[in-house]
């Protein structure tokens, strides 16, 4: 402490601290502004301290100031040794930053711009999917610009089935009114039987009365010749009429068995199985049903992909949003890189007025116009910075919400 | 379609504007400063200009005053796409005839809502 | 006896038992054939095992018959192999049908 105590009183010590603490406090106030007031009042407090006590020093003890002088002025060049340390670090500290600051900012740009590559790729091939997805869902279409497909076939294999069994039972029942029709021909048939028994029982009777007659003409003789001829005429009518009738007889029994055939070819006609059709419909209905089902996957399908895809977009809407982060990031960086390059020349200035100060070996007015000079110095820079920080960009965004818009 | 010239100092702002227009339809060219936009205005007719404020050789403010001094902008839209959000910066670009005024970060559907908006029917 | 007819409610009822194919359609058409002063046909399907498309033809000629004397035709019982045949025939369109017997 007392050690301590002799360093602080000593005043070439006492010089060098204060200018440290001017030193740190340009830098505080360089770092924050608000804190500046009350550095100031500290600087000043510092100033009057050092004025006080170095001024009671010279007056009361001056031979014991000059013998101090010599170890003084080792302390003086020590401190002044250390500082220039500290300024010389700082330097290099500053130099690293402004480096890795630099890179950050690089690394950032290339790493957003192909980030941003990456989306806008994205997004195009997601388009490009959907747009492929609807295409193969899409019904094929000819180059009439009809549609076909295994739906159109199943409807027209179906549509054909129809027209199928309209058409076989319409046939069906043309048969069977044609069926009808042979039965009304055979009964009709049956009507010239009966018609033809009648006049073979005619043509019986008159072969008897031939009959008759010849025996008649037989028994009046010579006389009775002429009547025997035409007896004779009779009975040959008669059996011409009976040979006639049994032709007409067969052939209505041909004419019966023709129709008789004809009754089972349109039997045939008329019967037809419908069991096959019914199974072949059934089957065609399944399918429709399975193709129903299958359209709606695919509906469905695509519309998850849709959706999806719109899904895809926003996210990609609000990653080209916070990739934007990437211009605000990078004005930020310069500023910072801005504000660094500004610590830097404080420092040098800094450097400049400890140089000054050390080699003040003119007394206490001589240094105390060399600090005061520094102090307006600073000051000066100070209100430089000020002046260009308020003609640099201000970015105030803190998160990546969207900006205002305002249209004038 | 609407011919878009977008003005930015960031290749990443130019490519998210770019790809949100391009998206909805726009042909959009694309500057890397004040000056490289309005050499682009001179050559070629635009129905639209985004541009940032601050950028190297010619900044926005400045490349409104030119455009709007070139026969074919005159009454052309032109849009200030921007981090500054200091009102006095705000109010020269719309006393050197800008149109309206967005601040970064943009949301692509807002921008083309925005563009929508402003563009000649 | 595989047809048999019946007068009831002012209708004729002909109930067809077992197969109905074209060896009834003569015996079917006489069933109505004289019968002009009905106003409903009722064909009774429901013992009906098997039905041909002449069958549907003799139906056919049965509604013709039945229109042009100002009569209508239902079928009544119509179930399973053979409503299966009435469908596919689309008969739907132009009977009354039922289910019932």
């Amino acid at each position: 402490m007392d050690v301590v105590l002799q360093r602080m009183t000593n005043p070439a010590a006492r010089r060098i601290l204060f200018a440290g603490a001017v030193l740190a406090a340009a830098l505080l106030a360089w770092w924050m502004p608000a804190s500046a007031p009350l550095l100031v009042l500290l600087v000043a407090g510092l100033g009057f301290w050092e004025a006080r006590v170095g001024g009671d020093a010279h007056g009361a003890r001056p031979a014991a100031d000059t013998a101090a002088g010599a170890a003084g002025d080792q302390y003086t060049e020590d401190l002044r040794q250390l500082l220039l340390e500290v300024q010389s670090s700082l330097d290099t500290e500053f130099r690293q930053v402004r480096g890795d600051l630099t890179q950050v900012r690089e690394l950032v740009n290339d790493a957003v711009a192909q980030l941003g590559q990456s989306f806008t790729a994205v997004n195009q091939m997601t388009r490009q999917q959907t747009e492929v997805s609807t295409e193969v869902v899409a019904p094929a279409r000819t180059a009439e610009g009809e549609e076909f497909g295994v739906r159109v076939f199943v409807s027209e294999t179906e549509s054909m089935l129809q027209t199928y069994v309209d058409t076989v039972i319409e046939m069906s029942k043309q048969s069977v009114r044609t069926g009808a029709s042979i039965d009304d021909i055979v009964d009709r048939m049956a009507g010239i039987n009966s018609l033809l028994d009648d006049l073979r029982g005619i043509a019986r009777q008159t072969t008897m009365l031939a009959l008759n007659a010849s025996i008649e003409a037989a028994r009046a003789g010579e006389q009775g010749r002429g009547f025997a001829v035409v007896a004779q005429q009779v009975h040959q009518l008669a059996q011409e009429a009976n040979t006639f009738n049994e032709q007409i007889g067969n052939q209505v029994k041909n004419a019966l068995h023709l129709t008789e055939q004809a009754r089972e070819s349109v039997s045939t006609m008329a019967s037809h199985d419908l069991t096959e059709s019914l199974r072949a419909r059934e089957r065609i209905g399944q399918r429709m049903h399975d193709l129903q089902l299958l359209d709606q996957r695919y509906e469905n399908g695509v519309q998850r992909i849709e959706s999806l895809s719109q899904g895809i977009e926003d996210e990609i809407g609000r990653a080209i949003r916070a990739l934007q982060f990437d211009d605000i990031v990078t004005q930020l960086l310069q500023a910072t890189e801005y504000g660094v390059d500004g610590v830097s020349d404080y420092i040098q200035e800094i450097r400049q007025i400890l140089g000054d100060l050390a080699g003040d070996r003119d007394g206490d007015a001589a240094r105390g116009e060399t600090l005061r000079s520094a102090q307006r110095a600073l000051q000066e820079q100070r209100e430089k910075r000020e002046q260009q920080r308020r003609n640099q960009r201000v970015v105030t965004q803190e998160s990546m919400q969207e900006g205002e818009i305002e249209l004038f | 379609m609407p011919r878009i010239l977008a003005v930015d100092d960031s290749g990443t702002m130019r490519q998210m504007v770019s790809t949100t227009l391009k998206e909805a339809g726009h042909q959009v060219v694309e500057a890397a400063d004040g000056q490289a936009g309005l050499e682009a205005a001179q050559k070629q007719p635009f129905d639209l200009v985004i541009t940032d404020i601050n950028m190297p050789r010619m900044d926005g403010l400045e490349l409104i005053k030119q455009l709007r001094a070139l026969p074919g902008f005159r009454f052309k839209p032109i849009l200030c796409l921007t981090t500054e959000t200091r009102q006095d910066k705000k109010q020269q670009a719309r006393a050197n005839g800008a149109t309206g005024w967005l601040v970064k970060p943009f949301k692509p559907e807002q921008l083309l809502q925005t563009v929508q908006k402003v563009l000649p029917r | 006896m595989a047809l048999e007819t019946i007068e009831q409610d002012n209708a004729l009822v002909i109930r067809v038992r077992g197969d109905f194919d074209f060896r009834l359609h003569r015996s079917f058409r006489n069933t109505y054939r004289d019968v002009t002063d009905t106003s409903r046909f009722v064909i009774d399907l429901s013992g009906t095992s098997y039905m041909d498309s002449s069958a549907l033809g003799m139906l056919l000629l049965l509604r013709e018959h039945a229109q042009a004397h100002g009569a209508k035709v239902e079928l009544r019982g119509v179930a399973g192999e053979v409503a299966r045949i009435i469908r596919i025939a689309n008969f739907e369109q132009l009977f009354t049908i039922s289910s019932e017997n």
